[in-house]
């Protein structure tokens, strides 16, 4: 006994004495190796007679802390964590194969879905204090985001640009038009490993000038919306984006204009289902190098309910000092489906902080 | 029959099916100008960022990826020059041979490099690059740098070539000499010569040509004048005697208009890329386009020596 409580007090001194070694070494000369962080920070003011909106006249909507690196001559991580008002969360958190064969490209973790277009920019990015009517009603406050598996393919053409994308991740716990709820009604994590969210897409892009381009997609999203996996809501998403920017001007004039559309069939028995449908329609104009207006229309159904609608739309104007801050003015009107009208005003303020990242396209 | 042979050549066309050439991606014109020299008839060049764009704002269109996909070799400018755009294309590319190892070439490479940042570096000082001043391919002794970065590559991916590579190298260093002669000539007289331009893009092209930069139209990279700036810069413009302000092309004139009035100067629009204007189709006819105007805009404001 003796003998293997001196042995293990020798192994115990050896490895305080390597931990020495090591904390002794020399520091690494460079941090070039640690990953890329930045910060975008989301900070709205609203006020009006909506009662979706906050409490609060001001709120810290969302920091979101962006942590991405090279791992491999092969692969690459980005994290991003939102900080918000309910707490923190893993908003996106994946590692992507770069480069597979046949022009295959992979994507594991969690993750914004390909779905339409819109869904993949990040909340504090968007030019706008909330999100699309139909989004919201049909994919929820957050959009489509799901942890799980994505493979999409350059399909091999030179003509033009397409690309198909093929996604499954695990069922949302909240989500509109699927998931499973418990008897009272509220959205609960579905305990089968079957329940999951499939997804494609097909999208390509087109240069119509120099100047001018046009990109657009087709998207379907199902997955199971209630307890025994034996319903589905099946999404179908179209999206056609018309782009205009000047190469020899590209910082001071450029024009967007963005469509967005949602068709939703929600099974509610064997032999019936209910069709509905959304969409949005949004312009941006640059018109001076740090201006910007832009407006947007929104018309939704929901996915449970065909006869009711919202419909309703938002106009901002926005000023960006740098390419690192922007602050806007908004408005916003929606007529919901029982009939009131909302109005809100915004002031919205976002900035990033960090090494320089993609300019948005 | 033939419709069917119609059918198939579509096909072919369509599909990436080509293959012989190395295919060679520059960033920028005034890359692929140098490529184009070096690599001849021996490689399938094409480029992203043409000659009248800002080379910091353009645009990552997936039409790009079409040529990216199939690059044997990627030549960027680097400094960070293109990093609003240029990694989410290489990202998507899906191509090996650009996303690490031989098929990536930063031009950079032993370049002189000015306004290395050092110390703490924040965005306080505008949309800087802290690895240095990007437009370095202004200085005509880069410029053969970059040539000799490029054949040395084109070298390593193709060594089959390797001495047409050097052949065309050879001829570009004798004729940049040459060229090198013909604008030290031209610019001997205005030598010290003090100027204003609009973005910080002209550091080392001022130091080739001996201009000396005392001011900028942008109060810091990437931020518009405000009226305050403009104030102290027309100011500093008659206490140092300026006539010339020097800007690119891609930028509004109005401003800088406005203070050459005041000053008593003149506005000199002059490409930094090659492809800026129709006649500038090559590396030396760059120079050989911007010393002409610049001269001749010297000798109008009487700068004549």
């Amino acid at each position: 006994m003796k003998k293997i409580l001196f042995v293990i007090l020798l192994l115990l001194a050896k490895n305080v004495n390597a931990q020495r070694d090591v904390s002794g070494a020399p520091q690494q000369a460079s941090n070039i190796f640690n990953p890329n962080i930045s910060v975008v920070t989301n900070i709205v003011g609203s006020f009006g007679n909506d009662q979706a909106l906050e409490p609060t006249a001001f709120n810290l909507s969302e920091v979101e802390l962006g942590i991405q690196s090279v791992i491999d001559p092969y692969a690459r991580a980005d994290i991003f964590i939102a900080f918000g008002p309910e707490g923190v969360e893993l908003e996106e958190g994946y590692f992507t194969w770069l480069s597979m064969p046949f022009g295959l490209q992979s994507r594991f973790g969690k993750f914004r879905s390909n779905w339409n277009s819109f869904n993949l920019i990040h909340p504090p990015e968007t030019p706008f204090a909330d999100r699309p009517l139909s989004i919201v009603n049909f994919l929820g406050e957050e959009g489509a985001v799901g942890t799980g598996v994505s493979l999409s393919w350059l399909v091999p053409v030179n003509l033009f640009y397409l690309k198909w994308i093929a996604e499954v991740t695990n069922l949302p716990e909240e989500s509109p038009s699927f998931g499973v709820i418990d008897t009272l009604g509220e959205p609960v994590r579905s305990e089968r490993k079957q329940d999951l969210t499939y997804l494609s897409r097909l999208s390509s892009y087109f240069d119509l000038s120099e100047s001018a381009n046009l990109s657009w997609g087709v998207s379907y999203l199902g997955a199971v919306n209630e307890p025994t996996g034996q319903l589905w809501t099946h999404l179908g998403g179209f999206d056609l984006t018309f782009r205009w920017k000047n190469p020899k001007r590209a910082i001071y004039s450029s024009f967007l204009w963005r469509n967005e559309i949602i068709m939703s069939k929600r099974e509610v028995a064997s032999d019936s289902s209910i069709t509905s449908w959304g969409g949005f329609s949004h312009i941006n104009w640059q018109f001076f190098r740090r201006w910007h207006v832009g407006g947007r229309l929104d018309y939704s159904q929901f996915t449970d309910d065909k006869d009711n609608f919202e419909r309703g739309g938002l106009a901002y104007l926005s000023f960006a000092p740098s390419e690192f801050s922007v602050v806007s003015v908004q408005g916003r009107y929606i007529k919901r489906a029982d009939k009131t009208e909302d109005w809100a005003g915004f002031l919205k303020l976002s900035f990033n902080i960090g090494p320089h990242g993609a300019h948005q396209f | 029959m033939k419709k069917i042979s119609l059918l198939l050549s579509l096909i072919l066309f369509s599909f990436n099916l080509s293959w012989g050439k190395l295919k060679v991606v520059a960033t920028t014109q005034d890359l692929a100008a140098i490529a184009g020299f070096i690599g001849g008839d021996k490689i399938e060049l094409s480029f992203i960022a043409k000659g009248y764009q800002d080379p910091h704002f353009v645009e990552a269109k997936p039409s790009y990826l079409l040529k990216l996909r199939g690059a044997d070799l990627l030549i960027a400018v680097g400094l960070e020059l293109e990093i609003g755009w240029l990694p989410v294309l290489v990202r998507d590319s899906r191509n090996p041979k650009i996303l690490a190892g031989k098929g990536y070439l930063d031009a950079s490479t032993n370049c002189e490099i000015l306004e290395k940042r050092a110390g703490q570096v924040t965005r306080a000082a505008g949309d800087i690059h802290p690895f240095g001043n990007p437009h370095f391919w202004l200085d005509p002794n880069n410029g053969k740098i970059i040539a000799q970065n490029i054949a040395r590559r084109l070298s390593e991916l193709d060594p089959a070539n390797t001495s047409f590579y050097q052949t065309n190298l050879d001829n570009f260093v004798s004729k940049l000499a040459e060229k090198q002669k013909q604008w030290e000539g031209l610019i001997e007289p205005y030598r010290g010569t003090k100027i204003v331009t609009y973005h910080n893009s002209w550091p080392n092209f001022a130091k080739y040509f001996g201009l000396e930069v005392i001011g900028y139209v942008e109060p810091k990279p990437g931020i518009p004048p405000s009226p305050s700036h403009t104030l102290k810069l027309i100011q500093l413009m008659k206490s140092n005697d300026v006539k010339i302000i020097l800007m690119e092309p891609y930028f509004d004139i109005k401003t800088p208009q406005s203070i050459a009035q005041k000053a008593q100067a003149k506005v000199v629009v002059l490409p930094p890329s090659v492809g800026g204007e129709k006649e500038i189709t090559d590396y030396f006819s760059l120079f050989d386009y911007d010393l002409n105007l610049l001269i001749k805009t010297f000798i109008e404001v009487g700068i004549a020596r």
